[in-house]
């Protein structure tokens, strides 16, 4: 009973929750930060749950806030997809929660590894701000709402860039803000349009829209260009590498798997609901290319890179490509449409756990050697073998091996590809898996070259930032595992009819 | 009855829980170790004989996991499969001996052991699997597990080889995934113990599905090590013994080997196959490879690379027999899988004694070494014999069985690839077996009778050896009765599984 009348009001906690968080974090200063942040991570996890469970008894609600309906009024909505977001950014989120405190904390050698302790004090209110604004993203029924949660995650990622202290941080900061804010800009101008067109902001209205005309089309690609900017995808990705080389490592994790995967959300959300009627094939293929062009060119990148924190950065470029395939394979308009849907959300979720989980490992690494170049990673195996292994584990996910949510994602891609007949992204998707490979067993080969003496590690690694990462691979393999219920709640009123179909498509 | 549901979850569990405990165990922890692997094979034996036991009775078990929308995981524990499973465990039994005394005073043996643990779980989910697609994730998880054991010695050459071998499988994995997302494109899930395709497909999508047929055979054709896909197996014999022995010698080439038995007989079907014109070119693949691997050992005076083609060529015995699809013919290549596993263990446990305790790893350097080890050599003799095909030993019966099979369908030309091969075998095996035990030693004995010093240093890899060898005389001399391997193929798989 009480649950009942409780589990609908849910939603909005994962909203106010993050945004209280933060402003406690900016009174407590110094040192509640951790505290208040892990606190709230706990109970946005909890909440995230609520909302699921919600979901699977009521299926799709909408949330009227202070009882202003449409159209006065924002609507906030919550169907699967919306819930696989929160749900990945939760626990993601509580991950890189528990790895930052460590991460910030004093050593075993009482060395604070973050300079004049600045970083520190404005890692937890920027992030609890950045967190609060992607669940806003993730819920909101409104056009105009999602540019107003873009901009609150664009500017904490910003500052959380900056934190690195460098600067050539401060460079990579700058560049990101005025990339953003030109897509912001581009997006804003996107929306006046459509608000012109059609005089209403609400995505529900919005999608029936029945003649698209000339202004809608210039709309959508204003749009799509600056959310392109602002998920990295190939070729405005370039922001992305400078800022992961100088950010600190919770802030790589939180860049890489969470708002760029924020980005790519909104796109398929206009996509597939406001826009359905542009998506032609043509307009999908130009964002296939891209998105092949992201996967081949990231990933030789990547295995070209030194540095293991830059290998890691140009993998997400690469990924992000496999998501952009959505479009394409969707557009089509045959059944296999209804598999890429599944596969490249699932991706996107499974692709969050493995890249935090690669980037904690790397900052690991860097605590124990002091160094991330991936040549003198000789003896690594023997030496930090629980490090190897769990980034062995995030690396399977990120090829697309089974067992891992990536092999999951890549198969039901591959299965649309293959019904839409489409033959040339199935190939980029292969070549990018096996390049994907190329990078992960450099890394793993070099760890486990034998040397001379072998050297006893004195430098302790504080458990938070151990277990943090390895329970994200952890969960990267076990999406692929346990993959039919995650798959089932994520297509909740997904935009097909009855979601997945089964068998025989002939 | 619940024994059987429990059998079928507790054999790749078996292993699981055995690489997880090894894994927490520190390294010097030899005894606990040595347990732990023991107890983890001996209760996978139990769980398969009741399964077979089962099986034998006409109960066939089953398992389905919901997994993706279109395609379930599932695991049936068939014949076949038991065969497999069977093989495996009782390997890992015995190369855990002997690994136990090979390993003794080297470093990161708890990542050698787990590993092994995880790759015969792999081996285990590969022969279980009940469709493709569960096979192909236990297939990639082989290669995962197996790559720390290639390149666990850390050397350059070791890694060179770790990379040559992930190339070669990662590339015919991707292959595999690429060929089955197409089939379940076109057909939908196609489980093992269905009938096979339908023969109305091949009109509708002729050109498509044969493509399809060779790109599995490709992608399982790497691991199978047949040509010209073989080359990372050489490659891979720098890795220690035990892990040529088991894995490069059994599991890990028997699962390429398997892979095409269970397409050609479960998913395609054999009436399938036969109206798709597409057996001819995997049997002349096949015997290509039988006849190239022997060349090439002939040539070669690394001992264990010697072996290494002498295993890419009998293991395409596997599947010519099954490529000829007469009854007699199935049996042969598909009991080759257990009679060539146990055969060639042997021998690599031989090579490894000689390359541990003598530092002979050539065959120019064996001559008069059976007076230094008799024992070894006594066993490395049968295994050879096994190899060429000398009766009664197993090898005579699965090439008998062969060449039966081959005349039963009016294809005499195997049988003439069967003996070219076997004299090939000769020529490569009796010049070592003739001067081991009659030549001169390279050096002298010494004052303590050698073969005595044999057993009591190194028991643990003399014995593995002795009984490999004698099963290598029982199997043969008893092949006729029931419950022997070949008595097991032709009841149970070629005749009741699939209607031969």
């Amino acid at each position: 009973m009480i649950l009942a009348s409780v589990l609908p009001h849910v939603v909005i906690g994962t909203v106010v929750v993050p945004f209280l968080g933060a402003g406690l974090c900016v009174l407590c200063g110094r040192r509640g930060g951790a505290v208040i942040g892990l606190g709230v991570a706990v109970v946005l996890l909890f909440l995230s749950g609520m909302v699921g469970v919600q979901l699977a008894r009521t299926g799709v609600s909408s949330y009227a806030i202070g009882g202003w309906g449409y159209p006065l009024g924002i609507d906030i909505r919550v169907d699967g997809l919306s819930f696989l977001m929160i749900m990945t950014t939760s626990f993601v989120g509580t991950a890189i929660s528990f790895y930052a405190t460590g991460y910030f904390g004093k050593s075993s050698d009482g060395d604070d590894h973050q300079g004049d302790g600045r970083a520190r004090d404005f890692f937890w209110s920027l992030w609890l701000f950045a967190w609060g604004g992607l669940n806003v993203l993730f819920v909101s029924g409104d056009i105009f709402n999602l540019y107003v949660a873009l901009e609150i995650v664009s500017f904490s990622a910003v500052a959380l860039v900056a934190l690195g202290g460098s600067v050539a941080a401060a460079v990579a900061a700058t560049r990101y803000l005025f990339l953003t804010v030109v897509a912001s800009a581009v997006y804003l101008l996107g929306v006046g349009l459509v608000y012109s067109a059609r005089g209403t902001l609400d995505l529900a209205a919005l999608g029936l829209v029945s003649h698209p005309g000339g202004i809608f089309a210039v709309a959508v690609a204003l749009i799509t260009v600056g959310l392109m900017i602002k998920s990295a995808l190939f070729p405005v990705h370039f922001w992305l590498p400078p800022a992961h080389a100088n950010a600190p490592v919770p802030v790589s994790a939180i860049l890489s798997g969470l708002v760029v995967m924020g980005a790519f959300y909104v796109l398929v959300r206009l996509w597939f609901g406001v826009f359905a009627v542009a998506l032609v094939p043509a307009a999908g293929h130009i964002l296939g290319v891209c998105g092949s062009v992201a996967i081949l060119w990231g990933s030789w990148q990547a295995f070209r890179q030194s540095r293991l924190k830059m290998m890691v950065a140009y993998s997400t470029v690469a990924q992000i490509g496999y998501m952009f395939l959505i479009f394409p394979l969707v557009a089509s308009g045959s059944v296999g449409g209804v598999f890429a849907w599944s596969g490249a959300l699932y991706l996107a979720a499974s692709h969050a756990c493995a890249k935090a989980a690669a980037f904690m490992v790397a900052g690991s690494i860097i605590r124990v050697l002091g160094h991330d170049r991936v040549d003198d990673f000789h003896g690594l195996v023997a030496r930090y073998p629980l490090g190897m292994f769990t980034f062995a584990l995030a690396g399977v996910s990120l090829i697309g091996l089974p067992p891992s949510g990536g092999f999951v994602g890549k198969w039901l891609l591959l299965k649309g590809a293959m019904l839409s007949g489409q033959w040339g992204y199935a190939l980029v998707m292969m070549v990018g898996g096996l390049l994907a490979a190329a990078y992960i067993f450099r890394v793993l080969e070099n760890g486990f070259h034998a040397v001379e003496q072998p050297v006893k590690s004195t430098v302790r690694v504080p458990w938070s930032m151990q277990v943090a990462a390895l329970i994200l691979a952890l969960t990267a393999v076990g999406l692929g595992i346990v993959a039919f219920e995650p798959l089932a709640l994520m297509n909740i009123d997904a935009p097909f009819v009855g979601g997945l179909v089964e068998g025989n498509p002939s | 009855m619940i024994w059987g549901e429990i059998s079928l979850w507790g054999i790749p569990l078996a292993s699981l829980v055995t690489a997880v405990v090894i894994f927490g165990l520190p390294d010097q922890a030899r005894r606990k170790r040595f347990a732990v692997g023991l107890t983890g094979a001996s209760v996978k034996i139990i769980f398969t004989g009741v399964l077979m036991m089962g099986v034998a009775r006409g109960v066939v078990r089953e398992l389905r996991i919901p997994f993706l929308p279109d395609f379930d995981l599932v695991f049936r524990a068939d014949a076949l499969a038991l065969l497999f499973v069977g093989l495996a465990a009782f390997l890992w039994l015995v190369t855990t001996v002997y690994a136990h005394g090979y390993f003794k005073g080297t470093f990161h043996q708890n990542r050698f052991f787990g590993f092994f643990s995880l790759c015969i779980l792999a081996t285990s989910g590969i022969a279980l699997a009940g469709n493709l697609l569960t096979l192909l994730m236990f297939y990639e998880l082989l290669t995962l597990a197996t790559y720390p054991l290639v390149v666990h010695r850390g050397t350059p050459a070791a890694l060179s080889a770790g990379r040559v071998y992930l190339i070669y499988t990662l590339l015919a994995g991707a292959v595999l995934l690429l060929a089955l997302v197409w089939l379940s494109a076109l057909t939908g899930p196609t489980d093992f113990a269905g009938p096979g395709l339908d023969s109305e497909l091949l009109k509708q999508y002729p050109v498509q599905l044969v493509v399809i047929f060779g790109l599995m055979v490709a992608g399982f054709g790497v691991k199978a090590a047949m040509v010209p896909l073989h080359g990372w197996l050489p490659l891979a014999m720098v890795a220690p013994a035990p892990v040529s022995a088991l894995l490069h010698a059994v599991a890990v080439v028997k699962a390429g080997a398997f892979g095409i038995v269970r397409v050609v007989l479960d998913i395609y079907g054999a009436e399938f196959c036969r109206q798709s014109g597409v057996l001819p070119w995997l049997a002349g693949a096949a015997a290509v490879t039988i006849l190239y691997g022997s060349l090439r050992a002939l040539f070669e005076d690394d001992l264990k690379r010697r072996l290494a083609f002498s295993t890419v060529s009998q293991v395409s015995y596997i599947i010519l027999g099954v490529a000829i699809l007469g009854s007699s013919a199935v049996a042969g290549g598909i009991v080759h899988l257990a009679h060539q596993g146990i055969m060639k263990i042997t021998l690599f446990f031989c090579a490894g004694n000689l390359g541990h305790c003598l530092g002979i790893d050539r065959v120019s350097r064996m001559s008069g070494v059976a007076r230094r080890m008799p024992w070894t050599m006594g066993a490395f003799t049968v295994g050879a014999f096994g190899m060429i095909g000398v009766p009664p030993l197993a090898g005579f019966m699965s090439k008998w069985a062969m060449g039966t099979g081959a005349l039963e369908v009016g294809q005499p030309w195997v049988i003439w690839i069967l003996l070219a091969s076997s004299v090939l075998n000769a020529g490569y095996f009796l010049p070592i077996v003739i001067s081991a035990w009659f030549g001169t030693p390279d050096e002298n004995g010494g004052s303590v009778p050698l073969a005595v010093k044999e057993w009591r240093d190194c028991w643990s890899l003399v014995a593995p050896p002795l009984i490999t060898a004698g099963l290598t005389i029982l199997m043969g001399v008893f092949a006729g009765l029931v419950f022997s391997p070949l008595g097991w193929v032709a009841r149970s798989i070629v005749f009741q599984e699939y209607g031969f």
